[in-house]
């Protein structure tokens, strides 16, 4: 037994697992290992938890062996990710776990109940190692709004993950963990998993419970899965999603189990795109695109397209209204839900001011960042008496339209939209940091379909200039077992193009122990 | 719009549950006396 199990998907770690080659003990502890020697160099990781882990890895261990007494029935019931290692990003509840959403405010807070997603992956029998980097309150596109300073891309350490939820995508990618949660507010699990080549995604709002999430927008935000491949990226969202009572937004609609039944062969998932009918929204190959990234996604359009499917190409005429109108809409809920911040309760406090105020001002204007205040400021304008109808208002009469928009496709027919994720690829530190605008337009591809709740995923479908692209699929609402479908049928048609046998180029450096950190990189301008 | 998906209201029985002890709720309080939070002075001071 001699493979390093951190280059393994979690399907095989599931199936050696079953088969009595290894244990959760054995896959725990190699990542861990792993974890703890190459993140000096990347940062995904805010804090591991290698006793509570290895603790979980035993009771998963345990929990095998005695559905091996009980029977064949009983390890056929076992979940999938049983034993698994998952990471989790720093905004999701873990009972006695800090919980930092990447800011100042809440260093030191300590969740005190598990949030609804931590609940379902303990029960599944998952092995939680810790918690990821992430934008300051998932509000960023590259991870460099994080108070505890960047993480690197495992592609090109100089370059950015993506965003928000980089520390996420970043550990699969870099093989830390096979897994990992993200949340998706208007790109953040599609674009970090486009920018470091792995599958990300955000599923129909709704479908995961929001309890015990930091909240940021809440009618936009969702929680979803990063995997190396469609497979683990499927097994994680079925074992997170359905109906939750603690959120009253969580859908009650079955899960679907056919997630878990992604075909094996790669031929039978390619047979899948027979007969169906696709859409390239013309409105998403936006003004500024690099052309390396058009030229894959049109690519991977034809390969669907040899393989049985029809690609069309569609309009969705109020695309270029989505990045405006999220920048109220987004803005505007995150100034009301961060008002919970008043260092009175929980979290940063500064006393002994003036008064109230003088320390409410401390306090918020210590444990911020500046894209937070900048997005509550925005937020808080734009809610004003007087400006609500103006703005508000407008901007949600503007996403029925955008959601209107997708409604006709699906209408007419189409089983799933494939587009880019963002115009380009990830991009060198601080390159978008001073101009705001700019960071904001990584998100343009992904953001309208948070604006009309849809699922989406991003999959990788080759590199450009040597970095990866990521393919976005748009489905109708609840429609996420089909795109998952779709997802692995792409996998099945290009199994054997060269592009998926290059693997991060800078996993490498990674392994020096005397690697500087991303902070420390970017400190020194290189 | 006022919410992306198409549910009704779903509204739960108003029923009282188990919640989170004293010590779980205060436990991150910058400022705690016994059961309570110590909150700054919010009426103008003497």
């Amino acid at each position: 037994m001699t493979t390093d199990l951190t280059t393994l998907f979690a399907h095989e770690l599931a199936d050696r697992l079953r088969a009595g080659d290894v244990t959760s003990s054995e896959i725990t502890a190699a990542h861990l290992a792993r974890a703890r020697m190459t993140d000096r160099g990347l940062h995904a990781w805010l804090t591991i938890d290698d006793d509570r882990a290895m603790e979980e890895a035993d009771a998963a261990d345990a929990r095998l062996a005695a559905a091996r007494v009980e029977g064949q029935a009983a390890v056929g019931a076992l979940h999938p990710l049983l034993g698994i290692p998952v990471a989790l990003k720093d905004l999701v509840s873990l009972k006695d776990g800090q919980c930092t959403a990447g800011s100042r405010i809440l260093e030191g807070y300590r969740a005190p109940f598990d949030a609804h997603v931590t609940e379902r992956l303990r029960d599944a029998g998952a092995v939680i190692l810790g918690k990821t980097n992430m934008d300051e309150f998932a509000m960023g596109s590259s991870t460099e709004h994080s108070a505890y300073g960047p993480t690197g891309n495992p592609w090109d350490l100089g370059r950015v993950p993506g965003g928000s939820s980089g520390g996420s995508a970043a550990s699969v990618a870099a093989y830390q963990v096979p897994v990992s949660i993200g949340t998706d507010t208007g790109g953040s699990i599609r674009q970090p998993a486009g920018f470091c080549g792995i599958v990300g995604a955000r599923p129909t709002y709704g479908r995961v419970s929001r309890y015990g999430i930091v909240a940021f927008a809440s009618s936009l935000d969702q929680i979803g899965p990063f995997g190396r491949d469609a497979r683990d990226a499927a097994a994680l969202l079925h074992a997170v999603s359905g109906r939750d009572e603690r959120d009253s937004t969580s859908a009650p609609i079955p899960v679907p189990d056919d997630l878990l039944r992604l075909p094996d062969s790669d031929d039978e998932a390619a047979s899948w795109l027979r007969g169906k009918r696709l859409g390239l929204p013309k409105e998403y190959f936006v003004e500024g695109m690099e052309p390396g990234v058009a030229s894959r996604v049109r690519e991977a359009a034809a390969a669907l397209e040899a393989a049985g499917a029809t690609v069309e190409e569609v309009s969705l005429p109020h695309t270029d209204y989505g990045l405006a109108a999220y920048y109220i809409v987004a803005p505007a809920e995150a100034s009301s839900n961060l008002a919970r911040y008043d260092g009175v309760r929980f979290g940063y406090s500064v006393r002994g001011g003036e008064d109230y105020i003088a320390d409410y001002l401390a306090t918020r204007g210590g444990g911020f960042g500046p894209e937070v205040k900048r997005r509550i400021m925005l937020g808080t304008y734009a809610l004003s008496a007087g400006y609500y109808d103006a703005y508000y208002l407008k901007a949600q009469k503007a996403r029925t339209l955008i959601r209107r928009d997708f409604d006709l496709l699906w209408a007419a027919g189409f089983d799933a939209l494939v587009a880019p994720v963002s115009p380009t690829v990830a991009f060198a530190f601080g390159t978008r940091l001073a101009d705001p605008v700019q960071m904001y337009l990584a998100d343009a591809c992904t953001l309208p379909v948070n604006m009309a709740g849809l699922p989406g995923m991003s999959i990788p479908c080759g590199l450009s200039d040597g970095l990866p692209v990521g393919l976005q699929l748009i489905g109708a609402p609840w429609s996420e077992a089909a795109l998952f479908r779709a997802a692995r049928a792409y996998e099945g048609v290009t199994a054997d193009a060269g592009w998926r046998t290059v693997r991060p180029r800078d996993l490498a450096l990674l392994m020096d122990p005397a690697m500087r950190t991303p902070a420390e990189r970017a400190a020194a301008g290189d | 719009m006022a919410q992306v998906i198409e549910i009704d209201n779903i509204l739960r029985e108003d029923a009282a549950g188990p919640s989170l002890g004293a010590d779980e709720v205060l436990g991150n309080a910058p400022e705690r006396d016994g059961d309570f939070f110590i909150v700054p002075a919010i009426l103008g001071g003497g």
